[in-house]
């Protein structure tokens, strides 16, 4: 209902509340008031009309074009800067762990969430089944990511001497295959 | 946002629910769109800001705390992304781009630009209530919650863009004469 108080034109203020199809009957009381004295109230009601659906015609392409606009290839969550803060330093923790091979970006930090940088793979189910107790079922599926970065120089984390982890340069050849690391 | 459906489809996505996210974008971008037009965005660089406004939404809707909060928050993304652009380059002034190209009829053409250009002129508050209703069909309770105004204050700016919009239309009839587009040039100014 139209119930504000307006310093706008009341008649325009009921022309707009028609054309937005927010109208009720004491904006129609209104134009049938006006249109005792004016009947060309009638006719701009037509071109406000019209003006509407010229609007939305010019505007359609613009729509169409954001209709093609999908979400970048991302993973599942995206985490907040600290939780990417705190995963960094479960990363490195584990590197230091293993004496397996690694790629260490020298240059730069790739940022492992970057929609460029990491692309979450269909997912494989491996087993479905009942789950236990009857209610539901059990899914299993593996959950692949590729992620890509680009680094000055490729490292393995090997030992020293002392047995701590050192890492040391590796020619990037060596990773022309799929390589296991 | 009151709709129920519409908030469960929020809070997946905020949890992470991948679908939900692209379910989620594939209603909101035109929201997006609309938000860029009444914020002065132009044609050709809509979809690129729509791009910018989805990687940004990507990055962010995890971080969303209230859903009744998510328009609002789309449209400052969408906002960041032209004031984004504008850093990087002025925007193209209006008179000096071409017809669009994408449309089969030069006449359709003129009416569009004739639009577009009277959509141009109205200022930025009027426009950007006006494409939200206009093409988002936004209730003017919805747009008062978007944009963080009074109902009361949406309705008049609503009237007071058709009015303006009226008024510019028709002044583009009068400059361009006999040759409108469509023939159309009897309009008047109220």
């Amino acid at each position: 209902m139209n119930t504000f108080p307006h310093p706008e034109d009341p008649e325009a203020v009921a022309l707009a509340r028609v054309v937005a199809r927010e109208d009720d009957a004491s904006d129609w009381d209104l134009l049938h008031a006006i249109a005792a004295r004016d009947d060309g109230v009638w006719r701009r009601l037509a071109l406000a009309l019209h003006d509407d659906a010229r609007l939305r015609a010019a505007l359609r392409p613009v729509l169409a074009a954001a209709d093609e606009v999908a979400l970048p290839a991302a993973p599942a969550r995206l985490p907040s800067r600290k939780a990417r803060l705190a995963a960094a330093g479960a990363v490195a923790a584990a590197a230091l762990a293993c004496a397996a091979l690694c790629l260490l970006p020298e240059r730069r930090a790739a940022n492992p969430t970057d929609p460029a940088e990491h692309h979450e793979l269909p997912r494989i189910v491996l087993q479905a089944r009942p789950a236990p107790g009857g209610r539901g079922t059990e899914v299993v599926w593996l959950r692949r990511t590729l992620e890509r970065a680009v680094v000055d120089r490729v490292f393995e984390l090997g030992t020293d001497e002392y047995g701590e982890p050192r890492p040391r340069p590796v020619d990037a050849a060596r990773f022309a295959g799929p390589v296991r690391f | 946002m009151a709709d129920p459906t519409e908030d469960l489809l929020i809070r997946r996505a905020v949890a992470g629910d991948r679908d939900a996210q692209a379910a989620l974008w594939a209603w909101a971008r035109r929201f997006v769109a609309a938000v860029l037009v009444g914020a002065g965005a132009h044609e050709s660089e809509v979809q690129d800001l729509v791009q910018e406004t989805a990687i940004a939404f990507t990055r962010g809707i995890p971080a969303l705390r209230e859903p009744a909060a998510f328009r609002g928050w789309l449209r400052t993304l969408a906002q960041n992304s032209l004031r984004a652009a504008r850093r990087r380059a002025p925007a193209v002034p209006l008179a000096s781009e071409p017809p669009a190209p994408d449309h089969d009829a030069f006449a359709d053409a003129d009416e569009v630009q004739a639009v577009r250009r009277a959509l141009a002129e109205l200022p930025d508050p009027l426009r950007e209530a006006l494409v939200l209703k206009a093409v988002e069909g936004l209730s003017q309770r919805a747009i008062a919650a978007v944009l963080g105004v009074p109902e009361t204050t949406v309705e008049s700016r609503l009237a007071r863009a058709r009015r303006a919009l009226r008024a510019a239309l028709a002044r583009g009839r009068a400059l361009c004469g006999t040759e409108c587009p469509n023939g159309r040039n009897h309009e008047e100014l109220r």
